[in-house]
């Protein structure tokens, strides 16, 4: 920031004016980030709340940079000019590429970091944090994610904030929500399903499964099937993906999803839905084969509470129908179960990091400054 | 009478203050919506309802009462309309804040437009300077050096043709050939005197001109440079201002203090233990970076 500060000054002609000012004043702004593989979203005790998708671009020679006028793009403006890019998407299933084998790929583990740590950085200047207020930030990570992929996240935000934590990405959605206490939450990313289970303290590895049939998993599912079931049709995965955050559905068909695509360069009409009904519903056995294992180690006592307070977030349950589908599998299989859908899956992990932040006793963020 | 709570409940209502507030706050900044004129007229509205500031003031002043019963909180009028002023003068200094971050985007957006015709004009200037630079170019290399001196030495060498014709003529009809032979060769010598003094000669007058010409060409060239290096400093400068955005000063957060959980907080100390957890692993993870 104080790079950015200098730098600007030097401009020509004078730019000084173009800070404003409104008079020295204090306060304390708590940022929640949602450190994610397909977007990171942020929520802000100023109001802000954003979100983007986790992709930084850097043009690649000086004729682009000339012509997009800046040095990195980021979400969905990186990924229209990606051509003239160099472009990372440094997070895969949730944490930084190569950043626990760095010794082995040094220069895509510097380059990923370097990507990681821009995002992290953008997600905080777009909080739009005032200079003369203290910033605490809680960023919420995959809970598998090793140490070295922790620090590096704090090290990307250290230099932002004035003090930094890191915490379990469903425990943050649990906290935001009040719901501490016998209950499972399943967060649907794009690379990874998260299970974890609430029991008054904070999880631990046990409390804890990671899936991979997930966001990117249905994308995969839903173009082969579209491959062998629409002939001649051309389209690519990112066409799947925006197809399916459309139109995804289980249970029920409200309307017959037909799209277009192109056909020896002529648009054509395919009605999909039942394709995209079997790939969305291909997240269910998994995740309820899992819930039932986190269930099955629990103590006995408390398995039916656990199965009635199943809480699903996450991008991917965005899905219509899926907690009722979850339900139904449930109940075939546990023989119980009730699953809330969060109001807010892209904001839920931000707003929960926000509320971590605040409610973190001053002496604690002193300590790690 | 109203009893009046105990110092240490105060406290901890007014952190559940804190937190009315920001959830009064979030509602009115979900709820409201921002547009402008020309979007309103796109879409065909003509007539909106305003609130007048001191509308929204009592609205805000009714909310709280509202919420204060809600939590069983039993304030004096005194107190009351101390609350009230206070969120009156909250409120107008949201609004000047509000009204100073307008004038900061104008500001800035002047300043952008400043920017961006500085950059034009340069570019304008170096497009002028790199014509005039070609059109040098293409006068010192094409230079008619010794064309004129050309058609000179051509005419001179016929005079001498001619003269030895016109000798050979007077030494009539069958002449000394010996004799027509030494002409002959005498004028052919002078040809090649002539053709080497001829091409020293243009030589020495082309590379004046060429150094002349290299002079000029430098100068130009050194001009653009500079200009070019000017348009360079003046796209940066106006690519940081678009990356630092009016906004460099930021928006305000609604709290002026530290916060933290209260211990009339829900779940406190269930709460208080995972918090305290969440410390304890980052401070592991600081002491490892050390
Ligand atoms: N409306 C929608 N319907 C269905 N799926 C959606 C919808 N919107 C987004 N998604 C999917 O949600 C996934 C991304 O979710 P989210 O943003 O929670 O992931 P993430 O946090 O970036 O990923 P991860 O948790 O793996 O790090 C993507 O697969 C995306 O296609």
């Amino acid at each position: 920031m104080e790079d950015e500060k200098a730098t600007a000054k030097e401009a020509e002609p004078n730019t000084d004016d173009i800070s404003g000012g409104h008079g020295s004043q204090e306060g304390v702004l708590y940022l929640g980030i949602d450190l994610g593989t397909s977007r990171s979203a942020i929520a802000a005790s100023n109001g802000v709340r954003e979100f983007f998708a986790s992709v930084v671009g850097y043009p690649k020679d000086l004729v682009s940079r000339k012509l997009l006028k800046k040095d990195k793009l980021f979400g969905d403006e990186a990924f229209a000019k990606r051509l003239s890019l160099n472009f990372y998407r440094p997070l895969e299933k949730g944490i930084i590429k190569h950043s626990d084998n760095g010794a082995t790929h040094p220069e895509d583990a510097e380059a990923n970091l370097k990507a990681a740590s821009d995002i992290i950085q953008e997600a905080i200047r777009r909080s739009k944090p005032r200079s003369d207020e203290l910033v605490y930030a809680v960023i919420g990570c995959p809970a598998q994610s090793s140490i070295q992929n922790k620090k590096a996240i704090i090290d990307a935000a250290r230099p932002m904030v004035d003090s930094v934590m890191i915490c379990s990405e469903p425990f943050a959605v649990a906290y935001g929500l009040d719901r501490l206490d016998d209950m499972l939450v399943i967060d649907i990313g794009a690379g990874t399903v998260d299970l974890c289970r609430m029991h008054g303290t904070l999880p631990d590895d046990e409390d804890q499964i990671t899936l991979d049939t997930a966001g990117d998993y249905v994308d995969k599912l839903l173009y082969d099937k579209l491959r062998e079931r629409c002939s001649g049709a051309q389209f690519t995965l990112n066409m799947i993906k925006s197809v399916k955050e459309r139109f995804g559905f289980v249970g029920e068909a409200a309307d017959p999803v037909v799209v277009e695509f192109p056909v020896a360069g002529k648009p054509t009409e395919f009605d999909i839905t039942e394709s995209v009904r079997e790939s969305c519903r291909a997240m269910v056995p998994p995740i309820v084969q899992a819930l039932g294992d986190l269930v099955a180690s629990f103590d006995p006592e408390f398995q039916s509470t656990l199965k009635n307070n199943v809480l699903l977030g996450g991008g991917g349950s965005q899905v219509i129908g899926l907690a009722a589908a979850v339900e139904r599998e449930m109940h075939e299989k546990l023989g119980e179960g009730r699953v809330l859908a969060v109001d807010e899956p892209v904001y839920a992990g931000a707003s929960g990091a926000l509320k971590i932040a605040h409610d973190m006793p001053a002496e604690f963020w002193e300590q790690l400054k | 009478m109203l009893v009046r709570p105990r110092r240490d409940v105060l406290e901890s209502r007014k952190s559940s203050m804190n937190s009315i507030a920001e959830k009064i706050y979030r509602l009115i900044r979900e709820r409201s919506l921002g547009t402008d004129l020309t979007s309103l007229k796109q879409r065909g509205v003509k007539r909106v309802s305003v609130f007048k500031s001191n509308q929204l003031g009592s609205l805000v002043a009714l909310a709280v009462e509202q919420v204060l019963r809600e939590y069983g909180v039993k304030l004096s009028q005194g107190d009351l309309d101390n609350l009230s002023e206070e969120g009156r003068r909250a409120f107008i200094s949201l609004l000047k804040e509000r009204d100073s971050y307008k004038e900061l985007c104008e500001n800035f957006e002047k300043q952008q437009e400043k920017l961006e015709m500085h950059r034009d004009v340069l570019k304008g200037q170096i497009e002028r300077e790199d014509t005039m630079l070609e059109t040098e170019r293409g006068f010192w290399e094409e230079m008619p050096v010794g064309t004129g001196s050309e058609a000179y030495r051509v005419r001179l060498e016929e005079v001498l043709d001619r003269n030895l014709e016109s000798r050979i003529e007077m030494l009539g009809a069958s002449p000394d050939a010996r004799l027509v032979k030494f002409l002959e060769e005498m004028v052919e010598g002078l040809h090649r005197e002539l053709d080497t003094l001829f091409s020293a000669a243009v030589d020495e007058m082309r590379s004046e001109y060429a150094a002349e010409g290299e002079k000029r060409i430098e100068t130009l060239e050194r001009r653009v440079q500079k200009m070019r290096e000017s348009l360079d400093r003046a796209e940066d400068a106006l690519m940081r201002a678009q990356a630092a955005g009016p906004t460099e000063d930021g928006i305000a957060s609604i709290y002026k203090t530290v916060q933290g959980l209260t211990p009339d907080d829900e779940a406190f100390s269930q709460k208080k233990g995972m918090l305290e957890e969440i410390f304890q692993l980052n401070k592991n993870i600081k002491d490892q970076i050390g």
